[in-house]
């Protein structure tokens, strides 16, 4: 994959995006505004419970919020570059028989699936309130940041996002053998890593702890990372777990994708429905 | 899964090269009972659709080829696999020169392919902003993409069009954006399936007189598939019929009629509502003054009538025609189910 | 009745018959993230945490127990807003049933497969986890009923919104997502909630949602006040679901087609 051809292809869609965001400027601020409030209304419940329980999930307030405001720049990441088309919710896409126009396009799937997301305009609510209120979480840890750090936070950001597109993959290459009950998978894997996410696992039975950080890893989207970050990596585990944890989650989801997209060629899917399809 | 490799193959007059291709579905079969609900879960029947059966055809550079068969009878099937989105479980299969699932990439660039109930348009996003997505995707050179475009759009009168949603546009208009998208990039085989689907008879015209002027013009090849077989009688110089997965006919229209019964039709209008009784021609129906016979399209049996008829009296006008080719069509499914 | 009936059964079948065998992913997420969930209070409550609310590890556990297995009924998502979504609502028109009908046999139809392959199991397997599922007070139905009502009405109301905002429907529904999850108590109990909001939450029309019948079901000690409340937000929400779909009808017409 040549990489001038993705950001040849980002910079399309980027203007694709400003296209939209002008022609339609009232609608897409009313997006962005949309994403910010549901947002904070996804992590304002654990902080709520932060401030009223000292020590809860083994971490105080601040560092709680830190946890929130991370995830919350993490979600940001993902809006800004996967959301569009239906990228982030692949399933949705196979279930809906909708690979066929992706394979009309004289581009590599991959290639397609890592450029046609990107929306940087109307798709940055989150990350920019993310990231105010992840420097907000800084100055209430009392924490003074070097460049280092901020090296790691970023790949710590772009690994979060990667392994939870990777557990949607996975999850979603059932959809190839089942489109009609696995269309909605996807979503609901999301769905559970935004409701547990937001949980701090510090205090929990290891069993469940290593569980979330590995078959079902949501503790490797917020908890595990910002706690390395904090310089407390959990589980005597080295700061660079996500990392290997996220290069055997695409190599397992690539394996089983290819198979279900050879599953997909043979067989096909009798089934078009054409909601969500580049809207 | 077809791959993404990008060797091209050196190119031949053979657009369209399909030999011995079996595609077969397995249907899972459920009832509603609830006493086969364990059965369902467990070992539920499977029923084997033969959607294709060792069809073999060529369709050669230029050529403007109709491919019609009634519902299930594997139109689309044959398409996906032509457009490498399915692979056919025997069989060898090349579009221009291609492995439509090997070389799936280098395919694209030269083939389009528009299926009549789908849309490649950005929904909501005026159909410019379509246009300018499929320059950078297909890596269309400047030159061609203003050529082709403005062409597109002059043929397709979609000028008023460009800043229009496309949620906003109407079925014909949408279908004339969906098609003028897909010539952007200068393809040299186009595939539709149904594409004239819903379209009002403005609509259709307009879409049927710009497909033969790009096959005629350019030397586009164009395999189309519609259940409107006077439309694709205008258009197409060769039919290939299908029938439950297999290739029934390959030819001409006239070469078709001439395997049913249904033959030539006569009409001859006289001074009476009373239609002369004919030697040579077999009374079908009056509509008052003119009255519908069906004829042997032999030379000699044609003759004789002429001459049969120049014997009547009061006859006012005669106009000959062809059968019909969707009784001539019908009649062959009924056959053939 | 026989019409709706057939109209909820085909909807459930609907992803039965695609094979129960892949549904179980489905499920299995949903397990993981409950056991999280009632180990999450586990933990809290062994760090002292029950002794700053009004509540027991017990009422917490059969809360999240109880959220969990009839969550469908108590955070109520027709399909209302989808249709409309697919630009489908005629269809609904087309058919010889009342509207709402048909929306509720679609809800119905919707639940079947969950009720049947996760919330029925994970009832019957209650007394091994050990977690009391039984409500402590027959109050409870009548809040679950009322609960399932002000569910339909912000429901359609929520479509009928989407109706006025077309295009950015989707974020309607996001927004709907995360403010019900947050304040229906759904997720969290309101008795847990920092600087009494909770007190105002309960009697929130959010409040009337999945909240009322679970602090009902674990021993409010005020049933009577939550169900009223209840019955006060029905009483003003249906009146203006009929108003607001009304005012909708011909935009959702024009939409749908």
């Amino acid at each position: 994959m040549e990489v001038k051809r993705v950001f040849s292809l980002l910079g399309l869609y980027a203007r694709m995006d400003l296209a939209w965001f002008l022609r339609d400027t009232k609608h897409c601020l009313i997006c962005i505004l949309g994403d910010l409030l549901s947002n904070i209304a996804a992590i304002s419940g654990v902080f709520l419970l932060a401030l009223r329980f000292q020590n809860f999930g083994g971490m105080n307030d601040s560092e709680v919020l830190f946890m929130l405001s991370y995830l919350m720049a993490m979600s940001g990441i993902q809006e800004i570059f996967l959301r569009n088309c239906n990228v982030s919710y692949i399933s949705r896409r196979i279930g809906r028989g909708q690979l066929e126009h992706m394979l009309l396009l004289p581009l590599p799937l991959p290639l397609q699936l890592l450029t046609e997301g990107f929306i940087p305009f109307s798709g940055n609510g989150t990350l920019i309130s993310g990231f105010i209120l992840l420097r907000y979480s800084l100055l209430r840890l009392e924490l003074q940041p070097h460049g280092w750090w901020w090296l790691s936070l970023t790949g710590s950001l772009v690994l979060s996002v990667v392994t939870v597109i990777g557990a949607s993959y996975l999850f979603a290459t059932s959809a190839f053998y089942a489109p009609v009950a696995c269309e909605e998978i996807s979503s609901r894997v999301f769905g559970v890593a935004d409701a547990l996410k937001i949980f701090p696992l510090s205090g929990m039975p290891l069993g469940l702890q290593i569980t979330l950080c590995s078959v079902l890893p949501v503790g490797l989207l917020g908890w595990f990372p910002c706690l390395a970050l904090l310089g407390k990596a959990p589980l005597g585990l080295p700061g660079w777990f996500p990392l290997a944890f996220a290069a055997t989650l695409w190599l397992i989801t690539l394996t089983l994708f290819k198979k279900g997209l050879r599953h997909y060629a043979s067989i096909g899917i009798n089934r078009y429905s054409a909601i969500g399809h580049r809207r | 899964m077809p791959a993404s490799a990008s060797t091209a193959t050196p190119p031949s007059d053979i657009a369209v090269n399909l030999e011995q291709v079996t595609k077969r579905y397995l249907q899972w079969q459920r009832s509603g009972q609830v006493s086969n609900t364990l059965k369902n879960l467990l070992r539920p029947e499977q029923r084997v659709v033969v959607a294709l059966n060792q069809v073999s055809f060529q369709v050669r550079q230029g050529e403007f080829v109709a491919y019609a068969g009634a519902n299930g009878a594997g139109k689309s099937t044959t398409l996906k696999i032509l457009a490498g989105m399915l692979h056919p479980e025997t069989g060898k299969v090349e579009v221009l020169g291609y492995d439509p699932l090997q070389q799936r990439i280098p395919l694209m660039r030269e083939l389009g392919v528009l299926f009549g109930n789908r849309t490649e348009l950005w929904w909501d996003l005026p159909i410019q902003s379509s246009f300018a997505w499929k320059k950078v995707i297909w890596d269309i050179p400047e030159a061609t993409y203003q050529h082709n475009l403005e062409q597109a759009l002059e043929m397709l009168e979609l000028k008023p069009l460009l800043n229009t949603f496309a949620r906003e546009l109407s079925l014909g208009q949408r279908m004339r954006a969906d098609l003028a998208l897909l010539l952007l990039h200068s393809p040299k085989l186009i595939i539709l399936d149904e594409p004239t689907l819903g379209l009002d008879v403005l609509a259709k015209r307009r879409m049927i007189d710009y497909l033969k002027q790009l096959n005629r013009e350019k030397g586009v090849t164009v395999l189309i598939t519609s259940h409107d077989m006077d439309d694709l009688e205008e258009m197409a110089g060769r039919l290939l019929l299908l029938s439950h997965g297999e290739l029934a006919f390959d030819g001409t229209f006239d070469a078709l009629r001439k395997l049913t019964t249904i033959r030539r039709h006569i009409t001859v209008t006289t001074d009476s509502q009373v239609a002369p009784e004919l030697e040579r021609a077999t009374w079908l129906r009056s509509d008052g003054f003119a009255h519908l016979y069906e004829v042997n399209s032999d030379p000699r049996n044609m003759r004789l009538l002429l001459g049969e008829l120049a014997e009547q009296p009061g006859l006012v006008d005669i106009e000959t025609g062809k059968a019909p080719i969707e009784a001539v069509v019908a009649e062959l499914y009924r056959r053939w189910r | 009745m026989l019409k709706l009936y057939a109209t909820a059964s085909l909807k459930a079948s609907e992803k039965l018959r695609g094979g129960i065998i892949y549904l179980l992913p489905d499920i299995a997420l949903r397990v993981i993230s409950l056991v999280t969930l009632l180990y999450l209070w586990r933990t809290l409550f062994a760090s002292g945490a029950g002794q700053e609310i009004d509540l027991s590890l017990s009422q917490m556990m059969s809360y999240t127990l109880l959220s969990e297995i009839l969550y469908d009924l108590l955070v109520i998502a027709t399909p209302a807003s989808q249709w409309l979504y697919e630009g489908l609502f005629l269809s609904l028109y087309q058919r010889p049933l009342g509207v709402l009908s048909q929306l509720l046999a679609l809800t119905i139809g919707g639940w079947i497969p969950n009720l049947l392959l996760f919330s029925l199991p994970l009832a019957l397997s209650a007394p091994l986890w050990p977690i009391r599922i039984l409500p402590v007070s027959w109050l409870f139905l009548p809040s679950l009923l009322l609960c399932m009502m002000v569910g339909f009405a912000i429901d359609l109301l929520f479509a009928c919104l989407i109706i006025r905002m077309q295009r950015i429907s989707w974020v309607v529904t996001v927004i709907r997502g995360a403010v019900v999850a947050i304040f229906s108590g759904a997720l969290i109990p309101f008795a847990a909630l920092p600087y009494g909001i909770g007190n105002w939450l309960q009697f929130s029309p959010f409040g009337a949602l999945a909240g009322a019948p679970l602090a009902i079901a674990i021993g409010s000690p005020i049933p009577w006040q939550l169900i009223l409340s209840q019955l006060l937000w029905c009483v003003i929400l249906w009146p203006l679901l009929y108003l607001f779909y009304n005012a909708s009808r011909e935009e959702m017409m024009s939409y749908g087609g």
